[in-house]
């Protein structure tokens, strides 16, 4: 066996004394909470008193949901089928903005601002606030708002000029979503842009001398050498498209299902719990799948 | 003289050139233009709208069909919001000072644990961080309603329930900041590391003079996030003293009372807007000033 050095086995210490700081609160705030919850998926929860009283069912829950709930497998499709069509249009819509940006011309700060906005209410209260402004939601607006927002006008428009339901459907459908797509894509541009000003100045020079055109740099040198946070963004936006608290409008509405069984009227913990680790699997497979297909690539542009 | 004025010259000639050959054609400038412009109204549309509605009053609230534009515009909606906040029982001070400690205080201790954690992760200190990182692309993927029931009953132990510290810890077990810093810590190119290694710096000065000034962009972008997403927390699980309540709890409680409130809603919107933003534009412009920095001296 070979024997670590003194200065090996001192590097090692000072990176467990890095992450040590993160580790006690993954531990705590994280993972002892979510075995505890695997183990509600396999038992019924109930309340009594002031704790929870546990009743082993086996994979009961499981069975349930899947087999026997009429909602469940329904929302885990619109999940899916969200998440494919996010992913496909926010990554080459950030991938655009983020290279239209990084070049050089006048207004290019002002720019950069409004299409980091969105990142600044793209969660939370705010979102939700402006949401239900926009789509007249149900906790404040008005259900006329929804008529200047989303395609109604426009579909009447398409109709009086007889064009064909099924193109009627996609236009409308793409429309409805589209300020909800393009304020989830603040993130993505800000990270594609990062990554495009870290690229070297020299190399685009020396390209250039050259004689390469500007869509071949973009292709042979841009795109190989931001690989890995095309990766990171897909990524980003798989996780973030399935755990996003969508509205009826656009998005999947699995989050608020499962908060809602677990703390809304029906109070159903084990359901909840079930419901959040079959879909933690679904997402799991996902983004296995990604790393699949893109993370050898990556790896193999990296190396 | 001359010379210094001929290599003052030399520079700006070729940045003439340069500039030349990324705007190709007029054409070209237009649709970047075009495109641009089309998606910022994207961008733009719903904060302007609900800045808009936040000056309507109610008749215009609830007029049909809808105007865009308000035509009697009035601040009447700040001021109900201002009433409804003014009828709480604890001041509104106070509630403002709940949040910005916890927004403050829960970014700052994230970053500093976040890159920490990142450090060894993308530098492999050891063969077993490769362990911590399949935790950390994992845990991604969980949203914190998951655990939140046996997390409460942790909270409930530990007697954090109704302290600042039940709304920062769970952030603190957030593993997208891990990664985010991992992934641009990764960039950092070993020899400097190495080279600084040999020079005989600690890993801590490595990290705090080396490292960290290096992923600026990257760390004052996680800023806006933690920043962000402390400040909209609202909390109606960890918290049931009132005057630990946090001001965007508060404040949506005040719009979610029903159809009668659009209009206050919107204010409400748009004043929990505010401070992130603020954050937002000084971190942004510093993160600018370090691109442009470095792109300088690169």
């Amino acid at each position: 066996m070979k024997r670590r050095s003194h200065f090996e086995r001192k590097r090692a210490r000072a990176g467990y004394v890095f992450i040590l700081p993160w580790v006690i609160g993954f531990l705590l705030f994280f993972l002892i909470p979510l075995v505890n919850s695997f183990y509600y998926t396999f038992n019924t929860v109930r309340l009594s008193g002031n704790g929870f009283t546990l009743t082993w069912v086996g994979f009961d829950n499981y069975a349930h949901l899947l087999f026997a709930d009429a909602e469940y497998p329904q929302l885990l499709g619109t999940a899916v089928g969200n998440m494919l069509l996010e992913v496909a249009i926010i990554t080459l819509f950030s991938l655009l903005v983020a290279v239209l940006l990084n070049q050089k011309f006048h207004g290019r700060t002002f720019y950069r601002a409004v299409f980091f906005l969105p990142i600044i209410m793209t969660s939370g209260v705010v979102y939700t606030l402006v949401q239900s402004v926009m789509n007249g939601g149900t906790s404040i607006g008005n259900d006329q708002n929804a008529f200047m927002f989303q395609s109604t006008g426009l579909k009447e428009i398409m109709l009086q000029g007889n064009v064909p339901q099924d193109i009627i459907d996609i236009v409308t459908g793409v429309v409805d979503k589209i300020f909800a797509l393009l304020s989830k894509s603040g993130v993505q541009i800000l990270l594609f842009l990062s990554g495009l000003q870290k690229l070297p100045a020299s190399g685009y020079e020396a390209c250039k001398i050259e004689g390469a055109s500007s869509w071949d740099i973009f292709w042979k040198i841009t795109i190989p050498l931001i690989s890995p946070i095309i990766f990171l963004n897909i990524v980003y936006t798989i996780i973030d498209s399935f755990t996003a608290y969508g509205t009826t409008e656009a998005g999947n509405t699995m989050m608020g299902a499962i908060q809602n069984m677990g703390f809304g009227k029906v109070m159903n913990l084990s359901y909840s719990a079930t419901m959040a680790w079959i879909y933690f699997v679904v997402i799991i497979i996902f983004l296995g799948i990604a790393y699949g297909i893109l993370g050898r690539r990556v790896s193999k542009i990296q190396g | 003289m001359t010379t210094a004025v001929r290599k003052k010259d030399k520079p700006k000639r070729i940045r003439e050139a340069k500039s030349a050959r990324i705007n190709r054609s007029i054409g070209g400038t237009v649709v970047i233009f075009l495109f641009l412009a089309l998606a910022s109204i994207f961008m733009l549309l719903p904060i302007v709208y609900t800045v808009v509605t936040s000056l309507k009053p109610m008749n215009e609230i609830f007029l049909y069909p809808p105007r865009f534009w308000v035509q009697n515009p009035t601040l009447s909606n700040f001021s109900t919001m201002a009433e409804l906040a003014g009828e709480m029982w604890v001041p509104f001070e106070r509630y403002l000072f709940n949040s910005v400690i916890v927004a403050v205080l829960g970014t700052i201790i994230y970053i500093f644990i976040a890159s920490m954690a990142a450090y060894p992760l993308a530098k492999r200190h050891t063969k077993g961080m490769s362990i911590y990182y399949s935790f950390v692309i994992i845990a991604i993927m969980f949203r914190p309603e998951v655990t939140q029931i046996p997390l409460y009953i942790i909270m409930a132990k530990l007697g954090l329930i109704n302290s600042y510290a039940a709304l920062i810890c769970p952030v603190l077990a957030g593993t997208l900041g891990v990664f985010l810093m991992r992934q641009f810590m990764e960039t950092v190119p070993d020899e400097i590391i190495e080279s600084a290694r040999i020079d005989g710096a600690g890993e801590f000065r490595i990290f705090f003079r080396m490292i960290m000034p290096m992923v600026k962009p990257a760390w004052l972008t996680l800023v806006i996030f933690t920043f962000q997403s402390l400040w909209s927390t609202v909390d109606t699980t960890y918290i049931y003293n009132e005057s630990m309540k946090t001001l965007t709890t508060v404040l949506q409680q005040i719009s979610s009372a029903g159809i009668a409130r659009a209009g206050a809603g919107a204010a409400v919107a748009l004043v929990l807007m505010i401070p992130p933003v603020v954050v937002f534009i000084i971190s942004q412009s510093s993160v600018m000033e370090t691109m442009a920095h470095s792109g300088m001296k690169g």
